[in-house]
């Protein structure tokens, strides 16, 4: 990931203070942007404000101050004074760029009857930088696979704890073929280009040599449409939650693929708790549950279980797999 | 016999800046028809496949002519660039510099640099409208102009010729 490829998004004041900066770009996980206040990098998993310099500091004062006019032109950038192209990622409140990154944005939201029509008056933007870390996904390879079959996987995951990242590689894995099973064709609906992170259908991100992705599709119609149009093996889809998602994912196990999939929790208590996914936990629709917890850094696994709910892997008796 | 050469060559000349005065108008004509060729295919970039103004630009650009061609390639550039400049002026700007040398008038390039000031501004609608807005005025000024064509080169070519003629007149 290249310093000037991010910085380019930002003023020149930001710009340049991100260009005198040293550091590593694949830790910095987030830039956050907010009006009157000072820019704010978390970088190692910790705070930082950026001074002007280029400089980390613990001094509210010394950073970066953005104003209004700056969030303006970020946004006029991170769109490429486009903000047409983007209306449907503003209408879900963030936009995805070159490289997957994500752009979230809030400000004040224009309602039409009960629905969210847009966002107006942006004045927070928060760029949470795409990481791809290749062969993190290796110690759970033998867990979803069963027999030499895959099995339908839930990753199970708190915001920020990598279960993107974790989702990308076993994709990227199954795809090409490990040492435990060779590869298969995997059909990815990336509804908001964060696995991928394609950028004019192409994915930035090595998806493996078998995968189809679907980019900015919804999950439900995009896993039919794959199933129709691509017969794939294995059908990824990153972050459940509407109903139709799990309506899609009943006719994908009925159609013989293996489902990966993710879905914000911290635990499959937390999981039973949505009235949505209830059902598919109790019926044992997926036959394997990644929960991830972080513990130091991103993208620890907490526990894995099997359909029963029988623990397979358990932090606190081994130490937790890095992913 | 000298005089007589004189005045034919000065007649001839004349002449010749009429009928190029005339090709121009011919030239303005088929400038306002690749523009509007040119911003329909920039309609169907925005409206169907809502490709970001840069990218827009670049995909028009493969089926453009020179100028307008240059003219695409360097605002999705300077767009994609980064310099803090706003659309509009990139716009202008790229403008300017490439589609000096063709034969549109002042007027018709004040016209084509307003399209860059609401381009990108708001929703889709607004991109459809404004762009609608444009290719209506552009579309008159075409159809005015074709109209115009015939009696206006014929104008030209003679004017031409008589402001030789009473120049060979005035010098003999």
């Amino acid at each position: 990931m290249k310093q000037e490829e991010i910085a380019k998004l930002f003023p020149a004041h930001i710009r340049q203070a991100l260009l005198a900066a040293h550091f590593d770009m694949e830790q910095v996980y987030e830039i956050r942007l907010r009006v009157n206040a000072p820019l704010i990098l978390i970088y190692q998993g910790k705070e930082y404000f950026l001074t002007r310099e280029g400089e980390f500091s613990r001094e509210e004062s010394q950073g970066c101050f953005v104003k209004a006019e700056d969030l303006k032109e970020t946004l006029e950038y991170v769109s490429s004074y486009s903000m047409y192209a983007f209306e449907e990622e503003i209408r879900q409140g963030f936009i995805t760029i070159q490289g997957g990154h994500r752009v979230g944005i809030a400000g004040k939201t224009v309602l039409e009857g009960d629905r969210i029509k847009s966002v107006k008056y942006i004045s927070y933007i928060n760029l949470r930088l795409s990481h791809q870390i290749k062969g993190c996904a290796s110690p759970i390879l033998p867990y979803i696979i069963k027999n030499g079959r895959i099995c339908h996987t839930l990753i199970i995951s708190p915001p920020r704890c990598g279960k993107t990242t974790l989702l990308r590689d076993l994709i990227r894995q199954v795809s090409t073929g490990s040492s435990y099973m060779p590869g298969v064709s995997v059909g990815v609906v990336d509804e908001r280009s964060e696995i991928g992170g394609s950028y004019q259908g192409i994915p930035q991100n090595d998806l493996g040599i078998r995968t189809d992705v679907l980019d900015c599709c919804p999950k439900a119609e995009g896993m039919m449409m794959l199933i129709r149009s691509m017969s794939p093996e294995v059908v990824a889809v990153d972050e459940l939650g509407d109903y139709e998602d799990i309506h899609a994912i009943e006719s994908v196990i009925h159609c013989g693929c293996k489902l990966f999939a993710t879905v914000h929790g911290s635990s499959i208590e937390d999981i039973k708790g949505k009235p949505l996914m209830q059902r598919l936990v109790r019926e044992r629709i997926f036959e394997r549950y990644i929960v991830l917890h972080y513990q130091d850094r991103a993208g620890r696994v907490k526990a894995i279980f099997d359909e029963r709910g029988t623990s397979l892997f358990d932090w606190k008796r081994k130490q937790g797999i890095l992913c | 016999m000298l005089k007589a050469a004189g005045a034919l060559l000065v007649i001839l000349s004349c002449g010749a800046m009429g009928y190029g005065k005339s090709l121009n108008y011919s030239k303005r004509l088929r400038e306002l028809e690749e523009i509007q060729k040119m911003v329909y295919f920039l309609l169907g970039e925005i409206t169907y496949r809502r490709e970001a103004l840069p990218e827009a630009m670049l995909r028009v650009a493969d089926k453009s002519r020179p100028p307008l061609s240059r003219f695409l390639l360097e605002v999705s550039k300077a767009a994609k660039a980064y310099q803090g400049e706003r659309f509009s002026r990139i716009f202008a700007l790229k403008a300017r510099e490439h589609l000096k040398d063709t034969s549109l008038t002042k007027e018709d390039l004040e016209g084509f640099s307003r399209l860059g000031e609401d381009l990108g501004y708001m929703d889709i609608t607004m991109q459809e409208n404004t762009i609608n807005l444009y290719l209506e005025e552009l579309k008159r000024e075409i159809s005015r102009t074709r109209q115009e064509a015939p009696a206006r080169k014929k104008l030209y070519q003679a004017l031409g010729i008589l402001a030789g003629m009473f120049l060979a007149i005035l010098l003999v």
